[in-house]
């Protein structure tokens, strides 16, 4: 089943001459794991803001062409609903960690969706214990390492669980052991259809990914 | 002789009254290239912060080449370190990359030399970033912002590197050339200490691997 | 002792209330004491005492300026010195006395607020029934100023990375400094607070009208007994005093 088709996609950011996108068209089916390549600055992290649609909503832009979320048109829609469909981990945790305790963190999007305390509880202590990181329920966000940061922010997201999941440079400063742990999940969740867009260089990671978009040869 | 860079006796450290370090005995070369590892939230960052004099209430000793670590000034310290942070606008100071490398060599008007704007440009070209040595540097892609640290760098290519997460965000293009810059200087036995999720990238190049675990610093063979 | 903040808030409204509207040294006295034992009693002795001290070490000059405008501003009562054009009176010196403890007082008993999680606010505003939206607009606003502060920090790490301590520049050089870090240091703390509400929205905040918490919190019989009671003396004080 479709979950996500962009057509014709030309953007290019505010006051910039180049456009990034041309004419960029992809579609994603449930259960894709797709690895998002290209040089920097190509526009890996504006792909993903174009489909969880911080582009243009927060960041300006000239944006032309459809983005679909399931079948539906995205554009009228604002980021709490698209949050329905589509969740992001961005490149850097402290752009996302609002709360100043763990718990609260993991417990926001969830509260939001209005699911009964019980079952949150439930959701913060299978996944806290699935990453071995239960001791940082209770700590500050501000106290912990960039790569606990990131291990909340995945945490947080996994405990949503939509069917998109954007994840930009998941990897980046975590141990072999927890990168291990966050794979098999990954595996795990597409196998139940859900979807991953993952930025990343590093080939290693290619395995997993059914679809590769490179977005080098969108160049022109 | 013994030529150190760095050298700790008994160092102890607390971070947010957790613990971090304890009884921590280290000594690092001038000419050393070593890869710190350790499980996340166990005192990587922390372990440069303390090198470069981001944090100072540590108890035990820290001698950066000859001298104490607390009796550096900023400046003089900067003449033998220079540490590349994981999130590298930490490092940023400028509005755009030519303002930032600008800041670097000059300190606000403090240094003058008529090579800074030939430097520059030469650090810029080795990145691949002239073209947006103009561009606000809010604006740019996390990998853009990791090559200007990178250029930065490059500018102090005589002192001993500290690089937490060096190649994050960057494609094997840029790694290359990173990693090309990196035989050079061993080549001119100059030293660095690299933490990476990455390790296999630097698995030829380093001298000696060590690992953060329990609060302390061991040596792995 | 440990109180629900709701208690809390009502016991801080109660009395700068009172502080505010009662110009009577004894009554001035008395809520200082009274916020200062709160003080003690709410937290662990020691480090409520060490937090008073350091946010008080820092007000002399502000309280005592206070009290020498007061106390020369005010006229009335008997005159008890003059100096030159200024004649210093008892009404004066009572009145420079009243507001420099009620200056104290907000000081002292604003510490029973701090290092409370934005977050706690946000849910004895809710039991309050104040729409969420408010709540958070003011968690938000207590969170914007560390996250500036952030930058700043950043930003003189970054200095110090460089080997530059602003405090060595000549004057001319140190305001260059302050002029060229000032603006990226805005303009990065606007796109982290456009990036942070963006992601706050993308887990669904406002999605729905109403939403679920993880935890509630309930009132315990001695946080009813001290609301109750702040009521009844409360307004005591308005009807008699």
């Amino acid at each position: 089943m479709k979950v996500l088709e962009l057509k014709h996609v030309r953007f290019r950011y505010k006051n910039r001459g180049n456009y990034i996108f041309k004419d960029l068209n992809l579609s994603a089916d449930s259960g894709d794991i797709i690895l998002v390549k290209g040089a920097s600055g190509k526009g890996k992290t504006s792909l993903l803001n174009i489909i969880c649609g911080i582009i243009p909503r927060i960041i300006d832009g000239d944006l032309s062409g459809e983005v679909l979320l399931q079948q539906r048109d995205q554009s009228i829609m604002n980021l709490p609903e698209i949050s329905t469909y589509v969740s992001i981990m961005m490149q850097l945790p402290d752009y996302q960690l609002f709360f100043p305790i763990v718990e609260e963190e993991l417990a926001f999007g969830a509260e939001n969706m209005k699911i009964p305390p019980q079952k949150i509880e439930q959701k913060i202590q299978e996944i806290l214990q699935y990453f071995s990181i239960e001791n940082l329920r209770y700590c500050e966000t501000n106290s912990l390492s960039f790569g606990q940061k990131k291990m909340i922010i995945l945490s947080a997201l996994f405990i949503l669980s939509p069917q998109i999941f954007l994840l930009d440079e998941p990897f980046n400063g975590l141990q072999e052991n927890q990168i291990d742990k966050i794979i098999s999940r990954i595996k795990n969740y597409a196998s139940e259809g859900k979807t991953f867009f993952i930025v990343e260089h590093f080939d290693r990671f290619c395995g997993i990914a059914n679809k590769e978009i490179n977005l080098d040869s969108y160049e022109k | 002789m013994k030529n150190s860079i760095i050298r700790i006796n008994k160092m102890k450290f607390r971070y947010f009254k957790k613990s971090i370090f304890e009884d921590v005995n280290l000594e690092i070369m001038k000419n050393e290239i070593v890869l710190l590892t350790g499980e996340s939230g166990s005192g990587k960052t922390t372990f440069c912060r303390l090198i470069s004099g981001l944090e100072k209430n540590y108890s035990g000793e820290i001698f950066i080449s000859k001298k104490e670590n607390n009796s550096y000034t900023a400046k003089e310290r900067f003449m033998e370190i220079s540490y590349l942070k994981q999130e590298v606008s930490g490092n940023i100071l400028g509005s755009t990359p030519e303002e930032d490398l600008q800041i670097s060599q000059n300190r606000f008007n403090e240094e003058k030399d008529t090579s800074f704007k030939d430097k520059r440009e030469d650090a810029l070209k080795i990145y691949k970033i002239e073209s947006l040595k103009n561009q606000p540097v809010w604006e740019l892609s996390g990998g853009q912002k990791k090559r200007v640290g990178l250029a930065d760098l490059y500018l102090n290519f005589n002192k001993f590197w500290l690089l937490d997460e060096p190649t994050a965000g960057l494609d094997n293009g840029i790694i290359n050339i990173f990693m090309e810059i990196l035989k050079q200087r061993k080549k001119q036995n100059l030293g660095a200490l690299i933490i990476s999720h990455r390790q296999e990238i630097f698995a030829d190049i380093i001298h000696r691997k060590l690992e953060i675990k329990q609060n302390k610093i061991w040596d792995v063979q | 002792m440990k109180l629900n903040l709701r208690t809390l808030l009502i016991l801080v409204i109660a009395i700068t209330s009172l502080s505010v509207i009662y110009q009577d040294l004894k009554i001035q006295v008395t809520l200082l004491v009274l916020s200062i034992s709160l003080n003690f009693l709410s937290k662990n002795f020691r480090r409520s005492f060490q937090r008073i001290y350091s946010r008080l070490k820092k007000m002399p000059k502000l309280i005592f300026t206070i009290f020498i405008f007061q106390t020369l501003f005010r006229k009335g009562g008997k005159e008890v010195f003059a100096i030159w054009k200024f004649s210093c009176t008892t009404e004066g010196l009572s009145y420079g006395a009243i507001a420099s403890i009620r200056f104290t007082m907000i000081i002292v008993i604003a510490g029973l607020l701090f290092d409370i999680p934005s977050s706690k606010f946000m849910i004895a505003f809710r039991k309050w029934k104040f729409p969420y939206e408010i709540s958070f607009l003011v968690a938000s606003v207590i969170h914007f100023i560390p996250l500036m502060g952030k930058e700043i920090l950043h930003s003189r790490e970054a200095l110090y990375l460089k080997g530059i301590e602003i405090e060595n520049l000549t004057m001319r050089n140190r305001i260059k400094a302050f002029i060229t870090l000032i603006f990226p240091i805005l303009a990065r703390s606007i796109i982290r607070v456009k990036y942070m509400a963006a992601s706050l929205e993308l887990r669904g905040f406002r999605l729905f009208k109403n939403r679920t918490y993880l935890h509630d919190n309930y009132l315990s019989k001695l946080d009813v007994l001290i609301q109750i009671l702040v009521g009844i003396i409360f307004t005591t004080c308005v009807i008699f005093l």
